[in-house]
């Protein structure tokens, strides 16, 4: 049997090799640094010797006059490790969420307001229509360059007002068509106007992946063709590339940790920390404490497998950290020696199902706009069951409303209201809205005389919307309505939905918490939202459109004039408020349930990470990058 | 052998146009894929920036256009794109993941043969005997059991029992380490895993056709006579008639890299291997024309190149396929 013998033979020499790496073939780089013991210092012990061999200027030459203080969790961290992290496939998302996070400014950690970060203060001036940013004092790129207001200007003029390199204006840059101008003050202070008031302006530069980005004027002037007139015709491909801080590891940055190799290498990507990182903790020494984080990218599988086997110190993504890998995971916190931290969930639903209210078939389109209609078929959904059976008894019963916890709305009336499971209310409300004929197979008929039947887009990336829409089917079918299940590639739902060509598609039920102020989607049919692509684009001026009815047209209105342009918390809240009224009584869209609940696997060597229900597991305040990574370490 | 090289020309030319031509048919592009990504993550889904984009990526040419312009780029300047998904030069995602990929490939190869030589004269010779029907089994078993499920299976066994961190090649100390015994022995203790894995079917096909081709052979005058004459039966297998049986693992060399690599694909997927398999299966779902045209391209450059190579060297085994070849 040579085939098991080889297999033998194999197993012996991975075990041999294992055995190896401990001192016969010892070659490991790597050279964990002690601390703990004796003084904490002002740097990472790591910086010692370039510091005195003069490769890198003493400490307090690096910081700024007023670095950014940040207070440690638990108490004061010492310098060095390693942390093992990774992604599923090669998806910077998590790199954007956690080691590339520091624009101007930033979210509290507890996710409640906007507070300085890059900028040291800012002044919001005439109700959102212009921001002044001071910046700090002797602040560093991590080459040692100075970080100023010019860099900010350099951004303005040569990249966002460069048609080679931004072809067209990002929306948030802009109110109308009128793009926002900038204006240098001092050397550290920089003026963002805008034509008219956008209060939501610095909500939309905290999450990752902003549309204002801060870039090294003096290395990237070498690339431009303003500066620099030998570049060929074609400059602006290569500047776009000098510009991704994923992939150029020369390009100068204001992050804690420096990437070491490019991030398309597609194994794995390696961060070194930042010898000119401008923050410090309560001592005054330099953060952050971690030298290098490490990425691995991995398929779902081996992932959850190292995750299990204690290999990552820390993850919190929706692609693994799920109630589905929670059994697993939970199994392996003892041998893996880490714990699993409760999350908090932005979205407010599970699945939010989306009829397609502009539907270009006119018939249809009546159907689905008849709210009784759409009553009816809320209330033929079982969806305690699609709770027990597909989400494993986790969440709770829940339409497309914001979440119970947001400050601005805290009535049930909206989450509950017409959750019931009740097969002969449904069939009532079918019936009030005009199709109560039924044919000799039970089938409800439509306007036009043929049996009702809806097709409904499902992800084939959410395999729990596919089985939750196998019930729903059932239960639909009972009160006469078919349910056809069409599951496809998120790319085609996309083609399709531009084309305004489906019945129903069906949405993870994002943005339900305060990011809700921001992005209205599930309110009224705005970017992003998938129930009534014309309305959307009517109210952002796109083509084709058509105007949306009275009651959205005043949510466009309220949200506009009191929840835009003003600045005021409590006006936004009250302006929000009012939208979210109007959404509950024209229920333009349904939902299953609240999301159960997520967590983060945290390995135990891991402190200063905050504990259970301390952190969101959000794009729009990307965490953990806001709890400040910087001040974790590892012992 | 000149005009052989020569057909190759417009063979990969056609190869190239039609690789190209499939990868654009499905509805929607690199930027439709993108904006399904940025709708997935909560993203705002801003006109301007679909507009801006779309200049960026030149994806509102029609598609003959993107194709002559990767073409003409290739043939003149040697440069394969600029890959949409990973924002760099196609050649450098490849320069990075074709070494690996063609060591899996070899390993994979030797592994193969190694194993179904032997397998297969012995149970050829000892037809009907306990051993033949033992190999035949486990080779049944091989060619049955899908390459996935056997990764999965041995992943597993790795994670549980020998605490092996699984995907990749390397354990994590070894990753940026610089060339020595330790990384290779680290390289060594992993790769087992895929080169078993892919060697599986193959090995068990070869098996079955050595057994068959020998056994034909077994049975022809020559052989009676030779073993008439006293020849030493070891001698006389491996004289003529293994020699002739042999036929198959030699014309089927040209095939077995692109079998690997695209065999490959979701081995790799499922054990993470740095190799070019799963580039090839993002690119092409996420539609990146450029890297995924490319691999393509140089996977049928390599098949090609293998046909070519395995025609000689057959060419060389067995002169009655020169004879043919050049009377006709």
């Amino acid at each position: 049997m040579p085939r098991r013998q080889f297999l033998a033979l194999g197993g012996s020499l991975a075990g041999a090799s294992l055995l190896g790496g401990c001192g016969l073939f010892s070659m490991d780089p790597k050279k964990e640094s002690s601390g703990g013991a004796g003084k904490k210092g002002l740097q990472s012990p790591i910086l010692d010797d370039r510091v005195k061999s003069g490769a890198l200027p003493p400490v307090e030459q690096r910081l700024p006059t007023k670095p950014r203080v940040i207070q440690p969790l638990q108490q004061a961290g010492i310098y060095g490790g390693t942390l093992q992290t990774g992604d599923v496939s090669t998806d910077p998302s998590w790199m954007w969420m956690t080691v590339t996070h520091d624009h101007l400014v930033t979210w509290d950690p507890g996710y409640s307001k906007i507070i300085p970060n890059v900028a040291e203060s800012f002044e919001i001036v005439d109700n959102g229509k212009e921001y002044v940013f001071t910046l700090r004092e002797g602040m560093k790129w991590s080459d040692g360059e100075p970080f100023n207001a010019d860099d900010l200007l350099f951004w303005y003029k040569e990249i966002l007002l460069n048609k080679s390199l931004t072809p067209v204006v990002p929306s948030q840059l802009k109110v109308g068509d009128k793009p926002l101008t900038v204006e240098k003050l001092g050397e550290y202070q920089v003026k963002f106007s805008f034509p008219s008031p956008s209060a939501l302006f610095l909500e939309q530069l905290a999450p990752h992946g902003p549309p204002f980005r801060l870039m090294p004027r003096h290395y990237l002037e070498k690339f431009h063709k303003n500066f620099n007139k030998s570049l060929p015709d074609d400059w602006a491909e290569t500047f776009l590339q000098k510009m991704d801080e994923l992939e150029n590891v020369d390009l100068p940055v204001l992050s804690a940790w420096i990437p070491k190799n490019p991030h398309g290498d597609g194994g794995r990507q390696v961060w070194q920390r930042n010898p000119f990182y401008w923050k410090v903790d309560a001592d005054g020494s330099q953060l952050p404490y971690i030298d290098e984080v490490v990425f691995t990218f991995l398929e779902e599988g081996p992932f959850l497998l190292r995750l299990a086997n204690g290999d990552i110190d820390f993850y919190q993504r929706a692609e693994i950290t799920v109630p589905k890998n929670q059994p697993v995971l939970s199994e392996g916190q003892k041998a893996g020696d880490y714990k699993l931290v409760k999350l908090k969930d932005p979205n407010h639903n599970t699945i939010g199902i989306c009829f397609n209210l502009t539907h270009k078939d006119a018939t249809k389109r009546r159907m689905y706009q008849n709210k009784d209609f759409r009553i009816g078929l809320s209330h033929a959904i079982n969806r305690q069951e699609i709770i027990n059976l597909v989400y494993l008894r986790q969440g709770e019963i829940w339409q497309t409303a914001p979440r119970p916890d947001v400050p601005f709305y805290d009535s049930d009336d909206f989450g509950k209201q017409y959750t019931e499971f009740n097969l002969d209310l449904a069939k009532q409300h079918l019936e009030k809205a005009g199709y109560g004929k039924l044919d000799e197979r039970k089938r409800r008929l439509g306007a036009d005389g043929k049996p009702l039947v809806i097709t409904v887009l499902c992800q084939s990336r959410y395999p729990d919307m596919i089985d939750a829409m196998e019930f729903i089917k059932r239960t639909w079918s009972q009160v006469g309505v078919e349910l056809r299940i069409d599951t496809v590639s998120s790319e085609l739902v996309s083609t399709r939905m531009d084309a305004n060509d489906y019945d129903c598609t069906l949405d993870k039920g994002e943005v339900g918490y305060l990011d809700l102020l921001g992005d209205p989607r599930w309110l009224f049919a705005t970017g992003g939202s998938s129930y009534a692509p014309l309305w959307s684009r009517w109210y952002e001026g796109g083509t084709p459109n058509e105007e949306p009815p009275e009651a959205m047209k005043r949510q466009m209105a309220i949200y506009r004039q009191k929840v835009f342009a003003s600045t005021d918390k409590d006006v936004q809240y009250a302006g929000i408020r009012e939208i979210i009224e109007i959404a509950r009584d024209e229920f333009w869209t349904m939902g299953i349930s609240l999301p159960g609940q997520p967590f983060a696997v945290v390995s135990n060597r891991m402190h200063n990470v905050p504990g259970d229900d301390q952190m969101w597991l959000s794009f729009k305040a990307p965490y953990p990058a806001v709890t400040n990574m910087t001040q974790y370490y590892i012992q | 052998m000149v005009r052989r090289i020569l057909y190759m020309i417009p063979t990969l030319f056609l190869i190239s146009i039609v690789a190209f031509a499939i990868i654009a048919l499905p509805p929607g592009d690199y930027l439709t894929t993108l904006i399904a990504q940025m709708r997935a993550q909560g993203g705002d889904v801003d006109p301007a920036r679909i507009a801006a984009l779309e200049v960026r990526y030149g994806l509102n040419e029609p598609v003959y256009a993107q194709y002559l312009k990767w073409i003409s780029s290739i043939i003149m300047h040697g440069d394969f794109g600029q890959s949409f998904q990973l924002n760099r030069p196609v050649s450098s995602v490849l320069a990075q993941r074709l070494p690996l990929t063609v060591t899996i490939a070899v390993f994979t190869l030797l592994f193969t043969w190694v194993v179904a030589f032997p397998v297969g004269v012995y149970s050829a010779v000892k037809q009907y005997t306990l051993g033949d029907y033992v190999a035949t089994t486990i080779g049944f078993l091989g060619l049955a059991v899908p390459n996935f499920l056997i990764a999965l299976v041995l992943m597993f066994i790795g994670y549980r029992y020998f605490g092996l961190s699984v995907g990749g090649l390397f354990s994590p100390e070894y990753i940026d380490a610089g060339w020595n015994l330790g990384k290779l022995v680290d390289m060594l203790s992993h790769i087992w895993v895929p080169v078993v894995v892919l060697g599986m079917a193959g090995t068990a096909g070869l098996i079955r056709i050595l057994r068959a081709n020998l056994l034909d052979e077994l049975r022809k005058p020559y052989v009676v006579a030779a073993r008439a004459r006293g020849v030493p039966e070891r001698r006389l297998i491996m004289k003529y008639p293994l020699r002739v049986a042999m036929n198959p693992f030699i014309s089927t060399v040209g095939w077995i890299l692109p079998v690997l690599v695209s065999g490959e694909v979701i081995v790799a997927q499922v054990l993470s291997l740095p190799t070019t398999g799963p580039v090839l299966l993002s690119s092409l779902l996420s539609q990146d024309m450029y890297l995924a045209g490319s691999i393509i391209l140089i996977m049928s450059v390599l098949t090609v190149i293998g046909t070519l190579l395995s025609d000689f060297a057959l060419a060389w085994l067995d002169p009655r396929v020169r004879l043919r070849g050049f009377s006709g």
